[in-house]
């Protein structure tokens, strides 16, 4: 029987403590680089922000997955990221074969498993909402489904402004090119497949977005 | 460390009038409770300080004790569960000491030769007689932490031998004490015969030969007890002079834990149910902490009133035994009930287990952010149900839609340096649950378009064949992929089935 072992109930009651008298925030500044040049010298301070949402747009093959996917393998090797997967098509193993650690990936898939019970463009914005703003994932990358004529589609732009600022995650929008949800993301960029690699393009930014762009 | 001759050192832990503890252990207190007691067979067995007040008395008919207090409540004596109970309370001591064995009615007896150990101590060195009493005092002291916080009140005795340590602790009056080798026949003297474990009768005979307690039983010559009492007698005598070498049964739990709690009143919100599911949380993480494990998964029922129950299941990013960590998503599934009636009784079960190692804290690490992970996925499990999020695990599989399998997201503390099932084929990053059929335009036996979606699109490279096949026992395939890239789309994934020849659209390289 291990010391440790013995004092074990001890530790967890510090931790708890610990957890309450130490609220750190989240590191919620600076950016990090996906390491796909053509993306990363369009963004804001050479990366994707913190506490920020960047959106990425494009057809259903411009790499604009790969490249969520490669921002995810760039993070630390202690980070979580999340996947809200609103079309249900992530093909895991490919995210395996770019790098990323699939036991520090977390998956959502709303529309599939929900039963029918909410709308799954809904489904898909609040488990975005959550996951911004939890403060436990570094990034959170969501395959936002069309949200054309969708009631109340700004007052849900805005909050999930507001949960990517309280998390400090990395946000990663992708949507397609006419997705109907205007985003007050950091820095948007539309993104075509090209031979050897992508073409990025930034279309837009928009005042007062994100902030946290200047250090890298 | 030296091993020492004689009888081991024991520490004896006695919870008194353990089946009313229990009794009330397993309500929540409220104002205006009727005075308790105990019966068996008719009579008191236990009764409460509110019962005592008013001239309730152990050993009375309950008829006289009902006469003495006309409200007084009753309940009967349950000796399987009063021993579920001291296993229950063995699971959350079972760290502290290398053996324990559960002695019921009411007792646990641990062995306190490795006390130093709990106390930090390496065990390198023999220890002199006054730092092995402080060890063992120390372990004392943690043994009866752990029993207060499981809801019980207890004493524990550290002596020479099971037997004398038990008797110390069931007839003493000090919450700890510890007796030293030297001093085992002197603590003894004092207790009375029925300490020892002798039928009332065989003690009423000694006492009417002048042998009034445990001392002077020990001052009998040895072999003079044995024809006129029989081997009871004998092993009184040995008792109280402190002689049992008899080794421990060590307890070894088979099942995961399980506490239960009746509430105070039938309660209709989520709040007085927090307050009772946290006192069973922290009861079951302590039986579980002393195994050495970590829920993974807990199941909560609440009885409802007048009948029915509601099930609920709480599954856990990381094995952990700390009831706060618990009761972040347990909050989350509670306030999002919709329940046909108020609840009477919680109870809380560990479903899942794992072992968990000691937790160290690290410089940068971010405990708060654990339970944010566990509220977050809590919330989105209540939402959208546990199969809407998950982790991937790579499978050895040729199908590619069989490649990966879902499993609960656990994420490890630390990644081992390498990434798991790294593949070295391209693969696309979206997969489509249903391949879409395409139709290949050509000219001069040269392929020029695919036609997906109803529209046709340029070819303008491709790449393959990659041949994947198998699965012949259950369901066979055979297809041919190809990496196409077509005009204003990108790269897609497109095989050809072996089995009619017709080309199906299954992935994109997005």
């Amino acid at each position: 029987m291990s010391a440790g072992a013995q004092h074990q109930l001890v530790v967890a009651r510090l931790r708890d403590e610990i957890r309450r008298l130490e609220r750190r925030p989240a590191r919620r500044d600076g950016s990090v680089p996906c390491g796909r040049a053509e993306v990363d010298h369009l963004l804001p301070g050479g990366g994707f922000p913190r506490g920020a949402l960047t959106e990425l747009a494009g057809g259903p093959a411009s790499g604009k997955t790969a490249v969520a996917l490669a921002l995810f393998a760039a993070l630390g090797p202690e980070t979580l990221a999340a996947y809200v997967d609103g079309r249900g098509e992530l093909y895991p193993p490919a995210a395996a074969a770019l790098g990323v650690d699939l036991a520090r990936l977390l998956v959502v898939r709303p529309a599939s498993a929900a039963g029918g019970r909410h709308e799954p463009a809904l489904a898909v914005l609040w488990a975005a909402e959550a996951l911004l703003g939890s403060g436990a994932f570094a990034a959170v990358a969501v395959d936002a489904l069309p949200v054309r004529g969708l009631r109340g589609a700004d007052a849900v732009a805005r909050r999930l402004q507001s949960a990517v600022e309280k998390g400090g995650a990395i946000g990663v929008w992708l949507a397609p090119l006419r997705s109907g949800l205007r985003l007050p993301a950091a820095a948007r960029l539309e993104l075509a497949a090209a031979p050897g690699g992508i073409v990025a393009r930034r279309v837009d930014r928009l005042a007062g977005a994100g902030g946290a762009c200047d250090a890298a | 460390m030296r091993r020492e001759p004689g009888p081991p050192r024991v520490l004896a832990l006695c919870v008194p009038e353990l089946p009313l503890q229990r009794a009330r252990r397993a309500r929540e207190r409220r104002e205006g409770d009727r005075p308790l007691a105990v019966v068996a067979e008719g009579r008191v067995l236990h009764c409460d300080a509110d019962a005592r007040r008013e001239g309730v008395r152990a050993g009375e008919t309950v008829a006289e004790a009902r006469a003495a207090c006309g409200r007084l409540e009753t309940v009967p004596v349950a000796p399987a569960a009063d021993q579920a109970a001291l296993r229950a309370l063995a699971e959350a001591v079972l760290s502290l000491a290398p053996a324990i064995e559960v002695a019921p009615p009411d007792a646990l007896l641990l062995d306190a030769s490795a006390a130093h150990l709990a106390s930090g101590a390496t065990g390198r060195r023999p220890l002199d007689e006054h730092a092995r009493g402080e060890a063992e005092r120390a372990l004392a002291r943690q043994v009866l932490a752990v029993t207060e916080e499981m809801g019980w009140v207890a004493r524990a005795v550290v002596a020479c031998g099971r037997a004398p340590a038990r008797a110390l602790a069931s007839h003493g009056r000090e919450p700890i004490a510890v007796v030293a080798p030297g001093e085992l026949t002197r603590a003894l003297a004092g207790l009375p015969l029925e300490a020892l474990g002798l039928e009332a009768s065989v003690a009423a005979r000694l006492r009417a030969l002048g042998v009034r307690d445990a001392g002077a039983l020990a001052r009998l010559p040895p072999g003079t007890l044995g024809h006129r009492f029989g081997p009871p007698g004998v092993r009184a005598a040995r008792l109280a002079r402190g002689e049992d070498d008899a080794p421990l049964v060590p307890y070894a739990p088979e099942t995961l834990p399980e506490e239960a709690l009746e509430l105070e009143a039938p309660a209709e919100s989520a709040e007085p149910l927090l307050f009772g599911l946290k006192r069973l949380a922290d009861r079951v993480a302590a039986r579980l902490a002393g195994r050495g494990l970590g829920a993974t998964r807990l199941r909560l029922v609440l009885a409802l009133d007048p009948r029915g129950e509601e099930r609920v299941h709480i599954t856990l990013a990381q094995p952990t035994a700390s009831a706060a960590r618990w009761l972040v998503p347990a909050k989350e599934h509670l306030f999002s009930l919709r329940l046909p009636g108020a609840v009477t009784a919680l109870r809380l079960s560990a479903e899942e287990v794992a072992a968990v190692e000691p937790e160290q804290l690290a410089i940068g690490d971010r405990p708060e952010a654990v339970a944010a992970l566990e509220g977050v996925l809590a919330r989105l499990a209540v939402r959208l149900g546990d199969g809407a999020l998950f982790a991937a695990e790579p499978v050895e599989r040729y199908r590619p839609e069989g490649a990966y399998r879902a499993v609960p997201f656990r994420p490890p503390r630390a990644r081992a340096g390498t990434v798991d099932g790294v593949v070295a084929t391209p693969r696309p990053t979206r997969l489509l649950a249903a391949p879409e059929l395409v139709v290949a335009e050509g000219e001069g036996g040269r392929l020029t378009a695919l036609r997906v979606g109803g529209r046709a699109r340029a070819v303008l490279a491709w790449e393959g064949p990659e041949r994947l096949r198998g699965e012949w026992w259950s369901s066979p395939f055979d297809r041919d992929y190809y990496r196409v890239r077509l005009d204003d789309l990108g790269d897609c994934w497109v095989y050809r089935d072996g089995a009619d020849g017709r080309l199906w659209l299954h992935g994109f390289f997005d």
